[in-house]
C-alpha cells in the first residue's frame, strides 16, 4: 500500500509520480493538478478530497477534429447568436461537490467561457461562451484536459427537449392544493355539530366559492385521468381511471346541484381532496433517474463523425453523410460505422461489441466487415457496402419488436380489479336506487350518486404508484435501476432466466493466466510481462495484468504478427509468444482454447492457460435461481469454457455456444412461444436484440451511464449478487399491492353501508375518502421501507 | 345569548348574521392573496426553477468566487481566520453531501 493520490485517491505504487512535494498516481492527475493550481482552484480539493477523476488516455489528438464541422456544431450547440454560443454536454463522470464546483468555474481557466451551470441529477453542464475567443472543439478539449470527458453521440444530436411533462404536473398539484385548502375552509363549518344551522347566505356563498375554485380542478387538473379511461374504453378496456373518472364526474354533477338548488355546499373538498392525493402519487412514482436514459438505441455507441477519403484526401463526415461506395479510413481502436469491404490494410477486427468474442479476427483483402467491429492495429481504408442505417446490426437493433403489450396504466391485475370494481359499484348503486325508489322516493336518487360518490377506487389508484414507486426507489438505493413500474409486474411474473456470457457473468476486463510448462524464473516473468506490454491484443493484456512485477525490460525487434504472436530481442535473446502454430509449428490439439505458448532462449517454456474471470457471488446466484426458475445460457464464445459452465450451472442447465446475436434473440423468441415468461441478463451490447425480445432484459453495468439500448433494468456490476433477492422483493411487492386493495375494499364497504342508506353526508364522505387514501398510501410506503431495510440488506 | 358578539351587537344595532358578513370579505381577500401566491409558484415552475431540484442545495455552501477572494485578502491574520472558517464549512458541506448521496 503506497500513498494515495492527491488528485484521484489511487494508490500510487511503489513509484509515485511527485510534483511540489506532492504524490501523484500517474502524470494524468499530476497534469490536471497543474492546471487546476496554476488557475489557483485548489478549492477543488478542498470540498471534497481526492475527487479527480483518473482517465488513461492523455492524448486527445484529433479525436474532437469533428465539432470543427458546421452541421455538428449546429446540432449540438442550444444557442449561438451574436458571438455568444451555448452548449448542453453531458458529462457522465459528474459525481461530487466538487465536480460542480469546478465545472461552474470552467470561466477562470478560459476567458472566452462566460458562465456555466450544472445539472447534478441529470449530470449535465449548461456552458455559455463567446465563440470568437473559444471554440466548441476548443472548450470540449478544455473538458477533457481536466478529465470531465463530456460524452457526445449520434443520438444526443437529434434528441428534442421533454422537460416539460413534470412542469406541467407540478403546476397541476399546485392548483388542485391551493383549491384543496380553500375549499376545505368553506366546508368546515359542515364538520362541526350545529353545522345545518349555517344561515342560507352564508352556505349559498360558499358553495358558489367552492363551485368557482374546483372547476379549474377538474376541467384541468384531472385531465389525463380522463383520457386515460376514455383510451382504455376504446380499446375495450376497463383500466382503473374508468372509476376514478365516475367518480369524479358523480361528485361534480352532485355537488354542483345541490349548489345551485341551496341545499348545501356539495362535496366539493371530498372531490378536490381525491384529484390531489392522486396527482400527488403520480409525482411520487414518477420520480425518474434522469442521467440514465432508457431510450437509447444504436446512434448512442456509433461515432459522431467519420474520416472519408476523396481523391486521396482526408476529410471528416458526420456519420449521417455515410454513403454507399464512399472509402473510408478507420484508425487504430476505431469502430466500424457501416458493413464495409476491406481494400487496403492489415485488418485485426475485434468483434466483442457484436458476438462478444474479444480475441481479435484478421480479416482479408475485400472481405466483408460488418459494423459495430473494432480495428486493433494500423489504419485501414475501407469501401462501404450498406449505409449505416440498413448495416446488420442496426437492422438487428431495430427490430420492432411487439413492444405493444407494456402501455403505462394498463397494470393485468389492476385492470381485472377495476372491471370487477366498476361493475359491482354499478350493481350495488342501481339495486340502492330501486329499493329506494319502493320505499322513499326522495331517497332514490340520492342514494345513487351516493353510492357512486363513496365508492372510491382512489384507494386502489393510489396504492400502485405508492408500492411500487417506493420499491423502485428501494431498488435503486441498492443499485438496481428500472425503467418504469411496469417491470416491476412483469419480473413478479417471470419463470425461466436466460443469461448471457461475455460481459454478463464474466468480468469483461480481467483474464485469469496460469502458465503450465516448466518454471519460471523471475527474470523470464520480466521478459515475458516486457514483450506483452509491447502488444494491445486482448491475450498478451491479461498475461500481462497477471504477472505482478515493474520495472520492465527495453525490447527490440517487436515484431506482432496477427493470429500468430509476438516476437522481440530482449537483451539479445530472443523471446517468443503466440499460438501453438506460431511457436512449435503445430496446430493446437484444443483448436479452441486459448493458450498462449512462450519461447525464451532456446526452448518452448510451456504455456498460459487464459480463462475467463466469473463474477464475484455466481455459483450461490445460480444456485438460488435454479431453484424456481428454468435457466438458460447463451454465449457468443466457443466452446472451450464448456467445463467450467457446466461445474458453475449444474447439469440442468442448457447451454448454447457460438451464439451470434440473431440467435440469441431467436432463442428467447422460442421460449416466449412455449409460453413462458423470460427474464434476459445480458450486458447489453451484442444481445441487443434479444434483451429487447424478452419479458424483462436486464443490463448488468460496469459503468450504469453508458449501457445497452433498450433494456428495462441495470443492475450495477457490485450489486449482481443481489439479483435473486431483487426478483423476491418484486414477490413482496405484489404482496403488499392486494394487502392494500383489502383494505380499501374494507373503507369501500363501510362507506358503501351509509351509502346506501341515503345517510351519506358530506361529512362522512370527507372523513372516509381522505382516511382511506391516506392510510393506504401510508401503509404502502412504510411496508416497503421496512422491508426493503430487512429484505434488501 | 348574551355572549359578546350580541352585546357588542347591540351598541351598534347590529345582528349577528350581519357582523359575520364580514368573513365573506375576509375570506375574499384570503383567495386574493393565496392566488397570488399561486401565481407566483406558477410563474417559478414555467422559468424552470424546479427543474434541478439538487444542484442549488450543493452551490449554496460554495464560497465566494476565486477574483473576488482575490480582491478581498488582506493580510495574513485575516487569512488564517477565513482558512479556519473554510475548513469548517467544507469538512460540513462534505458531511450533508455524503448523507445526500447515500
Amino acid at each position: 500500500m503506497g500513498l494515495k493520490c492527491i488528485h484521484c485517491g489511487e494508490d500510487c505504487g511503489k513509484h509515485p509520480v511527485m510534483w511540489d512535494d506532492k504524490p501523484f498516481c500517474c502524470h494524468g492527475c499530476k497534469t490536471v493538478y497543474q492546471i487546476l493550481n496554476a488557475s489557483d482552484m485548489d478549492q477543488y480539493y478542498k470540498i471534497q478530497p481526492m475527487a479527480g477523476i483518473k482517465v488513461e488516455q492523455v492524448d486527445v489528438g484529433d479525436k474532437y477534429a469533428f465539432l470543427d464541422l458546421e452541421e455538428i456544431r449546429e446540432k449540438l450547440l442550444d444557442f449561438s447568436d451574436g458571438g455568444f454560443s451555448k452548449v448542453s454536454l453531458f458529462i457522465p463522470v459528474i459525481h461530487c461537490a466538487s465536480c460542480i464546483w469546478l465545472l461552474e468555474h470552467l470561466d477562470t481557466l478560459n476567458p472566452g467561457i462566460i458562465q456555466s451551470t450544472v445539472n447534478f441529477p441529470k449530470k449535465t453542464a449548461t456552458i455559455t461562451f463567446k465563440d470568437d475567443q473559444i471554440s466548441l472543439r476548443q472548450l470540449v478539449e478544455l473538458m477533457a484536459s481536466i478529465h470531465y470527458v463530456p460524452e457526445i453521440t449520434l443520438d444526443q444530436l437529434d434528441k428534442e427537449e421533454g422537460k416539460t411533462a413534470n412542469r406541467d404536473l407540478l403546476i397541476k398539484i399546485g392548483i388542485a392544493g391551493f383549491s384543496l385548502m380553500n375549499v376545505m375552509l368553506y366546508n368546515f363549518p359542515e364538520y362541526l355539530p350545529g353545522g345545518e344551522n349555517l344561515g342560507t347566505l352564508f352556505t349559498s356563498v360558499f358553495g358558489w366559492l367552492s363551485f368557482i375554485l374546483t372547476l379549474p380542478v377538474v376541467f384541468y387538473c384531472a385531465n389525463d385521468y380522463y383520457l386515460s379511461a376514455f383510451k382504455g374504453l376504446k380499446h375495450k378496456i376497463v383500466n382503473i381511471d374508468v372509476p376514478i373518472t365516475l367518480g369524479i364526474f358523480t361528485l361534480f354533477v352532485q355537488s354542483t346541484y345541490e349548489i345551485i338548488t341551496g341545499q348545501g355546499v356539495g362535496y366539493m373538498d371530498s372531490l378536490v381532496g381525491l384529484v390531489f392525493f392522486l396527482l400527488v402519487g403520480k409525482w411520487y412514482q414518477g420520480k425518474t433517474y434522469q442521467a440514465l436514459s432508457f431510450e437509447r438505441d444504436y446512434k448512442s455507441y456509433f461515432p459522431v463523425a467519420v474520416t472519408k477519403i476523396v481523391n486521396g484526401t482526408e476529410e471528416i463526415i458526420p456519420l449521417s453523410k455515410l454513403k454507399k461506395d464512399d472509402h473510408i479510413l478507420i484508425r487504430n481502436q476505431e469502430l466500424i460505422p457501416a458493413d464495409s469491404k476491406l481494400i487496403k490494410g492489415n485488418a485485426n477486427i475485434d468483434y466483442s461489441f457484436v458476438t462478444g468474442e474479444s480475441i481479435p479476427v484478421p480479416k482479408a483483402l475485400n472481405d466483408l466487415i460488418f459494423a459495430g467491429g473494432r480495428q486493433i492495429g494500423s489504419s485501414i481504408e475501407m469501401m462501404v457496402e450498406n449505409e449505416v442505417e440498413q448495416s446488420y446490426l442496426t437492422q438487428l437493433w431495430n427490430q420492432d419488436t411487439s413492444r405493444q403489450e407494456t402501455v403505462s396504466g394498463l397494470n393485468d391485475m389492476i385492470n381485472k380489479v377495476s372491471e370487477y370494481f366498476t361493475a359491482t359499484v354499478l350493481l350495488v348503486a342501481v339495486l340502492a336506487g330501486i329499493y329506494w325508489l319502493f320505499n322513499d322516493a326522495n331517497l332514490a336518487l340520492f342514494a345513487f350518486t351516493s353510492v357512486l360518490i363513496i365508492a372510491c377506487p382512489c384507494a386502489l389508484a393510489l396504492t400502485v404508484p405508492f408500492t411500487f414507486g417506493s420499491t423502485m426507489r428501494a431498488f435503486g438505493r441498492k443499485g438496481f435501476y428500472i425503467k418504469n413500474t411496469d417491470v416491476i409486474e412483469n419480473l413478479n411474473r417471470i419463470d425461466a432466466v436466460v443469461f448471457d456470457k461475455t460481459g454478463t457473468i464474466t468480468l469483461s476486463r480481467s483474464m485469469k493466466a496460469k502458465f503450465i510448462g516448466d518454471a519460471l524464473t523471475e527474470n523470464e516473468l520480466r521478459m515475458i510481462k516486457s514483450l506483452a506490454s509491447n502488444s494491445s491484443h486482448p491475450l498478451s493484456a491479461a498475461i500481462k495484468e497477471n504477472i505482478a512485477i515493474e520495472n520492465l525490460f527495453e525490447v527490440e525487434n517487436f515484431q506482432e504478427i496477427p493470429a500468430m504472436g509476438t516476437s522481440a530481442l530482449i537483451h539479445g535473446k530472443r523471446v517468443n509468444m503466440g499460438s501453438r502454430k506460431f511457436i512449435m509449428g503445430k496446430a493446437d490439439s484444443e483448436p479452441d482454447s486459448t493458450n498462449v505458448y512462450v519461447f525464451i532462449e532456446d526452448r518452448v517454456a510451456g504455456y498460459f492457460k487464459i480463462e475467463n474471470t466469473y463474477r464475484e457471488g455466481l455459483s450461490e446466484i445460480i444456485n438460488k435461481l435454479q431453484k424456481k426458475y428454468d435457466l438458460f445460457l447463451l454465449s457468443g464464445d466457443n466452446e472451450s469454457e464448456k467445463q467450467n459452465l457446466v461445474t458453475l450451472f449444474g447439469s440442468e442447465t442448457q447451454l448454447f455456444f457460438n451464439q451470434s446475436p440473431a440467435d440469441k434473440m431467436e432463442f428467447v423468441k422460442n421460449l416466449k412461444k412455449q409460453g413462458k415468461k423470460v427474464l434476459m441478463i445480458g450486458d447489453g451490447l451484442n444481445d441487443a436484440g434479444a434483451l429487447m425480445e424478452s419479458n424483462v432484459g436486464i443490463t448488468i453495468a460496469d459503468d450504469i451511464y453508458s449501457f445497452s439500448p433498450a433494456c428495462d433494468g441495470i443492475v450495477e456490476s457490485s450489486n449482481f449478487s443481489k439479483l435473486f433477492d431483487f426478483l423476491k422483493f418484486t414477490h413482496y411487492s405484489m404482496n403488499i399491492v392486494k394487502i392494500s386493495f383489502v383494505i380499501s375494499f374494507l373503507y369501500n364497504i363501510i362507506g358503501l353501508f351509509f351509502a346506501v342508506q341515503g345517510t351519506l353526508s358530506p361529512l362522512i364522505a370527507a372523513i372516509l375518502m381522505p382516511i382511506s387514501s391516506v392510510s393506504v398510501v401510508a401503509f404502502a410506503t412504510f411496508s416497503i421501507n421496512l422491508l426493503s431495510q430487512k429484505r434488501l440488506s | 345569548m348574551y355572549n359578546i358578539f350580541y352585546i357588542f351587537g347591540q351598541i351598534f344595532h347590529k345582528s349577528h348574521e350581519q357582523i359575520m358578513t364580514i368573513i365573506i370579505f375576509l375570506i375574499i381577500i384570503g383567495i386574493v392573496v393565496a392566488g397570488a401566491f399561486l401565481a407566483g409558484f406558477i410563474w417559478s415552475v414555467k422559468s424552470g426553477q424546479y427543474d434541478d431540484m439538487y444542484s442549488p442545495s450543493v452551490r449554496v455552501l460554495f464560497d465566494e468566487k476565486i477574483s473576488e477572494k482575490k480582491k478581498t485578502e488582506t493580510g495574513e491574520a485575516k487569512d488564517k481566520d477565513k482558512d479556519k472558517d473554510k475548513e469548517k464549512t467544507n469538512k460540513t458541506t462534505n458531511k450533508i453531501i455524503h448523507k445526500t448521496n447515500n
